[in-house]
């Protein structure tokens, strides 16, 4: 009887492939290029990327073991003007809510991106709508695991600017016919959400990432960026409102709403130089939230009117002469500074921890294209944390280390 | 380090790296797109483009092709090479000494090899056949 069921599975399943490859070509990079079908109309194209990871930390002499992310991307073409991109990604291995034999989920299932694609007569000109990330930071849009250096992403760029940052709208992004190499962008996105801003996370709790996302606040963000030679520069800068609420609870919480009511603004610069097995990559990111008294006196998220962030990297590939990039060993250091609440509003309160310097250090080894084993150490330093801070102290409370130091390991993918 | 050396010294390495720049490669200029015919699955470019243009890369752009495609031109003859990135199909924007995806950050060398990752596999390349002073690119 099984084997009648699994031989009727198995037809039902082989039958609707078989029919719906009429329609699509389900492919992988690979293949598409193989077959020179890629080009045809109806394409369907499969990539992902992820990352595991090991991290020991030296003073609370404790360790922790993860599967950081697991993204599908599904990616289809209408034609030759229309294509969809998607990324699904699971956070942590384990959804909350789940759990197998008495283990519960700590993790969360996310679209990442999920966006329609127009292409204009030059191909390098498009808009975009939907789910998607604007232009903001280097690592936002270049988050593929395998491609940077730590296991870590940077942490002014998870701090500073809320990589990966996402929202539903509009963009459109175009190249300079005159000058090879120049690239701009613009996008008009829906808003921040002011309410989820924390003290110590910048404007990262306040994303709403396509989900539901409250209120008539916008976000506009352009960048400029230039490929010349070996380097890579850019600028971006993002303002956009940030009251997630209908305007008759706003005015009875004293906040300004409206597309860019109570404003954060955003600025951020990068560079990177890549040359015979050398990397060097700079970055510094402003963010100014001018009305944060009136959000702290709505939420009392003891949030800051500004925060910075900024931070150098240098690598070297050890076999860059032997194998070029087909094999790679890059020995690379890298450190951080932000300052998380840096000008504080009449009612915010300092707190020193907020002032944080990491260097970091370590080895990426690629043995080839796509697959990273990563191994690094991170040195967090930081100011005292503001005991005031603590309203009710728990009387087994961790001590919170100024100084502490983090041994990583990990591995990562993308194809 | 206090927070206006930090801001002060921040900016001054990327105002540095960006002068630096545009100083290396002041020289950089445009590449020449030319609107090629297509028919039958076959373009075809007249040799004499390159002269007239005077360059060894022609950027080659029509209607029914997806993406531009780069005719590069060096010692061995006459490359082909797709715009389409390899890595999730964004379309790429060639300079005069790389290729570069502005989406992901992929970059490739003027024979298409992948110099930079995300990109695992090189470009897509069509076959060339130089007839009648012409540049024949088989676009199947």
């Amino acid at each position: 009887m099984k084997k009648v069921l699994l031989n009727a599975i198995v037809t039902v399943l082989v039958s609707f492939f078989s029919i719906n490859s009429l329609q699509a070509q389900v492919l992988t990079h690979e293949d598409s290029l193989a077959n020179g079908l890629i080009s045809r109309d109806n394409a369907t194209i499969i990539s992902g990327y992820g990352e595991a990871r090991y991290t020991y930390d030296t003073k609370r002499k404790n360790a922790e073991a993860n599967l950081e992310r697991v993204v599908l991307f599904v990616g289809h073409k209408f034609n030759n003007k229309i294509s969809l991109f998607t990324e699904l990604e699971l956070e942590d291995a384990l959804v909350i809510g789940s759990g197998d034999e008495g283990m519960k989920g700590k993790g969360e299932v996310a679209m990442e991106q999920a966006f329609l694609k127009f292409s204009l007569r030059n191909p390098a000109n498009y808009f975009v709508a939907g789910l998607f990330i604007p232009r903001l930071g280097f690592i936002n849009e270049n988050h593929l695991p395998a491609t940077f250096n730590g296991v870590d992403r940077p942490f002014v760029e998870e701090l500073v600017i809320p990589s990966t940052w996402r929202e539903i709208g509009v963009g459109y992004f175009g190249t300079v016919k005159k000058v090879p190499g120049l690239n701009y962008s613009i996008a008009l996105t829906n808003g921040l959400n002011s309410q989820g801003f924390q003290n110590g996370s910048g404007i990262r709790d306040g994303r709403q990432l396509g989900s539901k996302t409250q209120g008539t606040s916008l976000g506009l963000s352009g960048s400029l960026l230039y490929y010349i030679g070996n380097f890579r520069l850019q600028a971006s800068g993002y303002i956009g409102g940030t009251t997630a609420l209908e305007k008759r609870v706003a005015d009875s919480l004293l906040l300004n709403s409206g597309p860019f009511g109570n404003p954060a603004e955003m600025y951020e610069v990068n560079g990177q130089y890549t040359h015979n097995g050398w990397n060097m990559r700079a970055l510094f990111s402003y963010v100014n939230i001018p009305q944060a008294s009136a959000i702290n006196r709505a939420f009392a998220h003891n949030i800051p009117n500004s925060l910075y962030g900024g931070y150098a990297e240098l690598g070297y590939n050890l076999l860059f002469h032997k194998y070029q990039n087909e094999k790679e060993l890059i020995a690379f250091g890298r450190v951080e500074y932000m300052d998380l609440s840096a000008t504080l509003p009449v009612n915010g309160i300092q707190n020193d921890a907020n002032k944080q310097t990491y260097i970091v250090a370590g080895l990426t080894y690629k043995p080839i294209k796509g697959v990273a084993l990563k191994a690094d150490y991170v040195q967090r330093m930081t100011g005292a944390l503001n005991p005031a801070l603590i309203i009710t102290p728990f009387p087994q409370q961790v001590p919170y280390f100024k100084n502490n130091g983090f041994i990583n390991l990990g591995i990562a993918y993308n194809f | 380090m206090n927070r206006r050396n930090f801001i002060q010294k921040s900016c001054a390495t990327c105002i540095g790296l960006t002068g630096m720049g545009f100083l290396l490669q002041s020289c950089s200029t445009s590449l020449p797109v030319f609107t090629a015919q297509v028919n039958k699955k076959i373009m075809t470019i007249p040799v004499s483009k390159f002269q007239e243009l005077k360059t060894n890369l022609l950027l080659l752009r029509n209607n029914s092709l997806e993406y531009d495609i780069l005719l590069v031109k060096n010692n061995d003859g006459y490359k082909a090479l797709s715009m389409e990135c390899t890595h999730q199909s964004a379309s790429l924007t060639p300079t005069t000494t790389k290729i570069i995806c502005s989406a992901h950050g992929s970059q490739f060398d003027l024979n298409g090899n992948v110099i930079k990752e995300p990109a695992l596999t090189p470009l897509h390349q069509y076959k060339t056949v130089i007839q009648n002073q012409s540049i024949t690119i088989f676009l199947s």
